[in-house]
């Protein structure tokens, strides 16, 4: 996918990244699920990187207490569908991309629809039902399922790849509860955000991702970063019987 | 047989360090899983979803050996 | 990912034994299609260009398609690849039996092994668990009771491929064994995988694969079942395998005999298809999908020699072990066969570098002194047999044929280079270039030297006329761009050959499987990426001008055949200029034989047009600029 020339002054400070392949960006795609905390950041700075195609799919309208944290929205745009808020601040941050936005909520149906054709899926979801469904969608047609979440001053991110590595399945159960408020502040979804973009940039360009089958697990409070290896289970319910 | 809990700080409150800022030491019965010695410290296995030992991601099972150092990961489920 | 593919790649790091398991990466195959092409990019890729093959820079490669171990007819070949250490270029060898889809049920579509293990140790695969065993037990082990051992110790239901201790001294021309007898021989992989101390690889998997339309397939390929089935070859085949060929080949005068002395074998009827299936044929035996079953179970049987079991000998073995070592009985040709696969080396070479050492012997240019006091005489298959031991363990003068013919040539010297019967250090396959242009043409042309099976060009000779070469080198070049359809998507290109499978339905049944909308255009562009490749690989390795290294050996067009029905015919060295003058314009490439930057532009490989030039190779521009479409479609004419 060849560039204009405004587009090489847009991304000049970037193209000496060391194995930078603006073309690949722009011939890529991604599918954000949830375009809340996490999703915004991920999809804002996908955006100013020149990835070609983003989708994003949310289903909710802004929220006052959506406005901490979820960099896209601002006092005027309470009450508006998210994706429609998020789609035109996306195309102002980069008018050479393509945005494609959905309010469908996000179930095991709409997915088959929702991501067809993209090469990865970034997780922005405040939920473990629609984690899991995507976790079913990546395992069923192996596309990679870029995994994020946060609570309070912790997050963690990590790359799913079946059948190569874990799914989420493997990591977690589906019975486990899941609070129905997490608290949250701006700083956490914005850095695990960021991770999920740094890592989905190295992916879309064809560089080894680091967090193949791994976990980043970061603490805010204490400022750590442990990096955790994923092994398969065996008698994974989602997994471990498909190729 | 000693081992050593370590807690990310959303569950730290929980888990009472004494060693450090991070980690308790526990003292147990070697054979036993983490979900048994959870409880018997009266930690609610529910508040952990799941834990890391030397790099490596395991469920709560896992039956640590001696002088091993097992971090408490909490449910971290949002957006 | 697209259907078909098991999904996981595996890099073996063998001087560390860690595993590495990593997506595999679609677009790869999607652009170089797999098996060859794939082997052809990695190799380009990952190699520096002044590595050692046999040395820790070198890749070993294993990979298989989409498509196999999927519901395709003769789907069985799994390819192997690397820098060969017999040509100095990029080398490749297929094989068939079953480790292929095996890998596949186990969940890998690919497997890159890199440098040299500390000690000898086999790759152990079943299913998830992957892992790097000590092989010391089984080092040293010969390549066909070594997959007996393993079957014993790991398991019936694993595929095993060995090398042989051939393999392991480093014999240029050795051969990975799989299935007790199948070869992926030629080119020297199993040197390859003994130069990294990797004694075998061991695999079973238990998984199914999905496709992306299943109810069509099936329909589809039933079809193809049942028409096959009722083909007029089948019976044949099914009877012969490719020992078919013996009577023919000397029929039509172009049978190796005496390293090429000749190419009519006065007893060919001792050693025919008739007398393997009379003599020595236990039982028909099939790869995976195949229902062909060309492949021949025998034993061989003489008196003072332990009765052996082997597959073979097929046409190749059959004629180059054969005719070419004036051998008067099958049970003698079996047993050279068993030798060579046993001992793990090429039955190919192997029977071009004895006929080659029979020739030096007869004309006094090595003698019982160098041979351990023993003589090395036409038709004697217990010289034969100390020669290869000989060889195998490089002992003596076994050291300079373990390099094969070109080596041993330069060693020997006295004009010997004359019928040392390869191009680009590989030995000729079983057929004689001089009353077959096209033929010859092909052995000098295959990036892999003197091999037929890049363009099995005999049948057009027969077609298009044996003694002119006008158009032939178009016609080669085709050819040379239908062949990778099969070594890409790993199936058995006796099915295209013989049973008139077309590209069309392999393209169909790859789309049934991939939901990927490739033609056959696509394909024979992709065969055309592969040859530029690999000659750009092939200068940049060698350092001189392509046109260099395209000469057959000077038996080829200077010595007319003195006998036979090909009697006083022969290929003039105005007629070789000619050829590669017009296969050269055919590829685009200049005159020296070099690729142009249009052609390699044209399929975008330009970082090769760059490599090329900056070592001063690249082909000189065409005037007049280079035609759209190169390798005209060629229909195969009766004859």
């Amino acid at each position: 996918m060849s560039l204009s020339e405004r587009e090489k002054e847009r991304y000049r400070r970037q193209l000496g990244v060391r194995s930078w392949d603006q073309e690949r960006l722009k011939a890529a795609s991604v599918f954000i699920a949830g375009v809340g905390g996490l999703g915004g950041t991920s999809a804002l700075y996908l955006a100013l990187a020149g990835v070609g195609r983003i989708r994003i799919v949310d289903r909710d309208r802004v929220d006052p207490s959506n406005l901490n944290r979820q960099v896209l929205y601002g006092e005027d745009s309470s009450g508006c569908l998210k994706v429609d808020e998020a789609g035109r601040r996306l195309s102002e941050a980069n008018p050479h991309i393509i945005i494609e936005t959905s309010s469908e909520p996000i179930g095991r149906e709409s997915l088959d629809r929702l991501a067809a054709g993209v090469s990865l899926i970034l997780d922005g979801l405040d939920n473990m039902e629609a984690r899991f469904a995507l976790n079913e969608y990546s395992v069923r047609h192996r596309v990679p399922y870029l995994y994020g979440a946060v609570c309070g001053w912790q997050g963690m991110v990590g790359l799913f790849h079946p059948p190569v590595t874990a799914c989420l399945a493997c990591l977690l159960s589906s019975e486990q509860e899941a609070k129905p408020e997490v608290p949250v502040f701006g700083c956490l979804p914005g850095t695990v955000g960021l991770l999920q973009a740094t890592e989905a940039l190295k992916y879309l360009m064809g560089l080894e991702p680091a967090l193949l089958g791994k976990l980043l697990i970061y603490d805010g409070r204490d400022m750590t970063f442990d990096l955790v290896d994923m092994a398969k289970n065996p008698a994974c319910p989602v997994c471990s019987g498909a190729v | 047989m000693v081992v050593f809990f370590r807690a990310g700080s959303e569950l730290r409150h929980k888990l009472q360090p004494d060693v450090d800022f991070y980690t308790r030491r526990v003292e147990t019965q070697a054979g036993k899983s983490v979900k048994d010695i959870l409880r018997d410290i009266g930690l609610d296995p529910a508040f952990v979803a799941f834990i890391y030992v030397e790099g490596k991601v395991k469920n709560l099972d896992y039956v640590p050996t001696e002088g091993q150092s097992v971090t408490l990961q909490p449910p971290v489920s949002g957006g | 990912m697209a259907r078909g593919f098991a999904g996981t790649t595996l890099r073996v790091d063998l001087p560390r034994g860690t595993i590495r398991r990593l997506p595999t990466d679609e677009a790869l195959f999607r652009r170089w299609h797999g098996g060859r092409g794939v082997v052809a990019k990695i190799c380009y890729d990952e190699v520096p260009r002044g590595a050692d093959p046999l040395g820790p820079e070198n890749v070993f490669i294993m990979t298989v398609s989409p498509m196999s171990g999927c519901l395709i007819p003769a789907g069985s070949k799994v390819e192997f690849g690397s820098v060969s250490p017999l040509t100095n270029g990029q080398g490749d060898s297929n094989m068939g039996g079953h480790l292929g889809p095996a890998l596949k049920f186990a969940g890998y579509d690919l497997v890159i092994f890199t440098g040299i293990s500390p000690k000898p140790v086999y790759l152990f695969i079943d299913d998830d668990v992957v892992e790097l065993r000590d092989a010391s037990s089984y080092w040293g082990m010969r390549s066909l009771d070594c997959e007996k051992r393993l079957k014993e110790d790991l398991g019936e239901d694993f595929e095993i491929a060995t090398i042989g201790p051939a393999g392991e001294n480093g014999v240029l021309f050795s051969c990975i064994t799989h299935d007790f007898g199948r070869q992926a021989g030629r080119t020297g992989q199993g040197a390859v995988m003994g130069s990294k101390k990797l004694k075998a690889i061991a695999v079973r998997g238990s998984r199914s694969l999905h496709v992306h339309d299943q109810a069509g397939l099936t329909a589809y390929v039933t079809g193809i079942i049942k028409r096959t089935q009722k083909h007029p070859n089948m019976e044949p085949w099914q009877k012969y395998g490719t020992a078919f060929f013996i009577r023919w080949s000397n029929d039509n005068g172009v049978m190796p005999t005496r390293n090429f002395q000749t190419t009519y074998y006065e007893d060919a009827d001792k050693i025919d298809g008739d007398q393997l299936i009379e003599k020595c044929l236990i039982t028909h035996k099939a790869c995976f999908g195949c229902w062909m079953n060309c492949g021949k179970y025998t034993k061989a049987v003489i008196p003072g020699k332990p009765e052996v079991h082997l597959e073979g000998p097929e046409y190749e073995t059959g004629s180059l072990c054969g005719s070419n070592l004036g051998m008067k009985d099958i049970n003698h040709v079996a047993y050279i066969n068993w030798m060579l696969d046993n001992l793990g080396m090429d039955s190919m070479s192997g029977g071009g570098v004895t006929a080659f050492a029979m020739e030096c012997f007869e004309r006094g240019l090595i003698t019982e002194k160098d041979l351990e006091g023993r003589s090395l005489q036409w038709g004697s298959v217990d010289d034969v047999e100390h020669f290869l031991d000989m060889v195998a363990l490089r002992r003596g003068i076994g050291d300079w044929f373990a390099g094969g013919t070109k080596r041993a040539a330069e060693k020997i010297g006295r004009g010997s280079e004359k019928f040392a019967m390869q191009v680009k250090g590989q030995e000729m396959s079983g057929y004689d270039g001089r009353w077959a242009p096209g033929m010859l043409l092909s052995y000098m042309t295959a990036d892999i030297g003197a091999h037929h099976n890049r363009s099995w060009t005999i049948t057009v000779d027969m077609a298009e006329g044996r003694e002119s070469v006008d158009g032939r080198a178009k016609i080669v070049v085709y050819l040379q761009h239908i062949r990778p359809l099969m070594d890409t998507w790993c199936i058995c290109r006796l099915f295209w050959g013989e049973l008139d499978i077309t590209p069309e339905e392999i393209v169909e049944s790859l789309n049934l499987i991939t939901g990927w909308g490739v033609s056959p255009e696509e394909c024979l562009r992709t065969s055309e990426m592969i040859w530029n490749l690999n000659r750009c690989h092939y200068l940049e390795r060698n350092k001189a001008d392509g046109r260099t290294f395209d000469y057959p050996p000077a038996r080829s067009w200077e010595d007319k055949i003195p006998t036979g029905p090909g009697k006083g015919k022969g290929v003039s060295r105005k007629q070789v200029e000619q050829m590669l003058d017009e296969y050269y314009a055919a590829r685009a490439w200049d005159a020296k034989g070099n690729p142009t930057r249009a052609v390699l532009e044209d399929l975008g490989l330009k970082d090769a047009a760059d490599n090329l030039e900056r070592i001063g190779l690249l082909g000189v521009p065409i005037p007049g600029g280079i035609p759209a479409v190169r390798g005209e479609k060629y229909k195969p004419k009766a004859f």
